[in-house]
């Protein structure tokens, strides 16, 4: 099937037997995000070419005219488009393009009153094809929420995963749950029999806020929301905090949230 | 009350996939059975809230290795599909279920750090609230468009011509009506004591603007005219016009609400 214009590339049905260049092409679209599930070619097959109301005929992919998949789509009998990326390295705007085509036409023939997907704030390229093709960006109807099971334990799994730099805090936990401990020794290349350097001090909501959320550590520090102590510590326990914040946008496909 | 962890075989799981199916409806029993109940998905969490032996709420959770931007992972626990039963709604059931779901999912899942969940915006100042999540700020935007449009809405329209005609001072209303909806085509209107008629011919005219966002608010569930007005100043409805027009649109804004509302639905 071929569909666009003479500009735009060919899309075609996704086979089952594209899906490991599919999950390629996913993970290195999404590498700059965060929340979302690496993909495979089996996680393909369940995650979204399994859901209820996809079709074989729903998938599509688009090729460039080489041959090359440059992006992809996964729309369901309803309109919504559970999963849709687009090779960074390819003419994104166009493969974005075509494939929205392919997806409306055949939204279209199933009947759907509103096709819908979700698309990252910064993809400049990929909005614009979605605009020019009449589609509007609205607020997500729903929000994400997030907090951590224990953010002594979270802070260690994060700084278990920074390149090796000698570290020995203590976090302290001024609203501790009964599962929690309300002091954890965090260390990375240190024996956490050594004396902590410092101890960073706060409540669930504000440790939440920092680690999670976004917000700055220093605005938490100045808002008396969180304590370093000594206070002389306290740049160094920010650029450790900033280090460790998870600050990539946080981005879901229909299929995964729905 | 009494709170359990189920599996999807358990005969009480029957209960759950019609309480999912009620509520979610496209996305109901059979998209629960493909994400709880299918072999190749990641074993997910299913607590029941009983009260005698009747199953009054679920809560669900599935695990996921969160990628986290670069090369950082996570393990997660992700909520959702949190439903009581309609008639015991409002006795803090939901907050009870999802406190006591969360330590038997933590449980379960000792690897896990994190707990999310992707919810409405009136839940979320709830688990805000009262069970300390943080608001992650939003990385995407829904884009949408609506199809098979003049259809659908003639349809729509046509099947509530009778409830719409039934609006108190629909009679003095004499104005055309254009709404813009993001992501459809222009529908345009006059509005009188025949109802809603598709076309536009009156001089007098008042123009809508609104999001799928702005209709669920000011369509669907601003009854009173405090809430349509709280749509206007909140930006979520916008209205231009002659003054004519917008003094109809306030007579009969029971009649502009049930458009908005059966238009959502198109």
């Amino acid at each position: 099937m071929t569909t666009g214009g003479p500009t735009l590339p060919k899309t075609r049905l996704a086979l089952p037997e594209d899906d490991a260049a599919l999950a390629d092409i996913f993970n290195r679209a999404h590498q700059h995000l965060a929340g979302h599930v690496t993909r495979s070619a089996a996680d393909l097959s369940w995650r979204v070419r399994g859901q209820p109301g996809m079709s074989p005929d729903g998938a599509f992919v688009a090729e460039d005219e080489d041959g090359r998949h440059i992006g992809y789509a996964f729309i369901k009998e309803n309109g919504d488009v559970i999963e849709f990326a687009v090779d960074p390295t390819a003419d994104r705007k166009a493969a974005a393009s075509a494939l929205i085509t392919a997806c409306e036409d055949h939204a279209t023939r199933e009947g759907a009153v509103r096709m819908r997907l979700n698309v990252p704030l910064d993809d400049q390229e990929v909005a614009e094809a979605l605009s020019e093709a009449g589609l509007a960006a609205a607020r997500p109807e729903a929000r994400h929420y997030i907090t951590a099971i224990d953010p002594g334990t979270l802070l260690q799994t994060l700084i278990d995963q920074l390149p090796d730099r000698p570290i020995r805090f203590d976090l302290s936990l001024t609203d501790s749950h009964p599962w929690q401990s309300s002091t954890t020794s965090i260390a990375r290349s240190v024996a956490v029999d050594v004396e902590p350097e410092f101890i960073v001090e706060g409540d669930q909501r504000s440790l939440n806020d920092v680690i999670l959320g976004g917000r700055s550590p220093w605005r938490a520090l100045l808002m008396r929301k969180v304590r370093v102590i000594p206070a002389s510590r306290a740049p160094r326990a920010v650029r450790l905090l900033r280090r460790v914040a998870i600050d990539a946008p946080w981005f879901y496909h229909l299929g995964d949230i729905l | 009350m009494r709170f359990r962890q189920i599996t999807p075989s358990d005969p009480k799981a029957t209960k759950v996939e019609e309480m999912v199916d009620s509520a979610f409806g496209f996305y109901g029993a059979p998209y629960w059975r493909w994400k709880y109940a299918s072999p190749e998905a990641p074993p997910g969490i299913i607590v029941i809230a009983e009260a005698d032996e009747d199953v009054v709420g679920c809560s669900h959770y599935v695990s996921a290795n969160y990628h986290l931007g670069g090369e950082t992972r996570i393990e997660a626990l992700f909520g959702g599909d949190l439903l009581v039963a309609p008639e015991l709604r409002r006795q803090h059931i939901a907050t009870e279920l999802s406190l006591r779901s969360r330590e038997i999912a933590v449980a379960q899942r000792p690897e896990a750090r994190v707990v999310t969940m992707y919810t409405w915006r009136a839940l979320g100042a709830h688990y805000e609230e009262l069970l300390g999540y943080t608001r992650l700020k939003p990385g995407f935007a829904q884009w949408s468009k609506r199809l098979n449009w003049d259809a659908g809405v003639k349809a729509v329209l046509a099947g509530n011509e009778a409830l719409i005609r039934s609006f108190p001072r629909l009679e003095t209303a004499d104005h055309g009506f254009r709404l813009e909806l993001s992501g459809s085509p222009p529908l345009d209107f006059d509005v009188g004591e025949e109802g809603f008629i598709p076309g536009r011919k009156k001089k007098a005219r008042v123009t809508i603007k609104v999001d799928d966002v702005g209709l669920a608010g000011g369509g669907a569930k601003a009854r009173l005219a405090s809430g349509l007005l709280k749509a206007f100043v909140t930006g979520r409805i916008r209205v231009t016009g002659s003054p004519r027009a917008l003094w109809g649109l306030i007579l009969v804004r029971g009649a502009y609400q049930r458009v908005l509302a059966t238009l959502r639905k198109a």
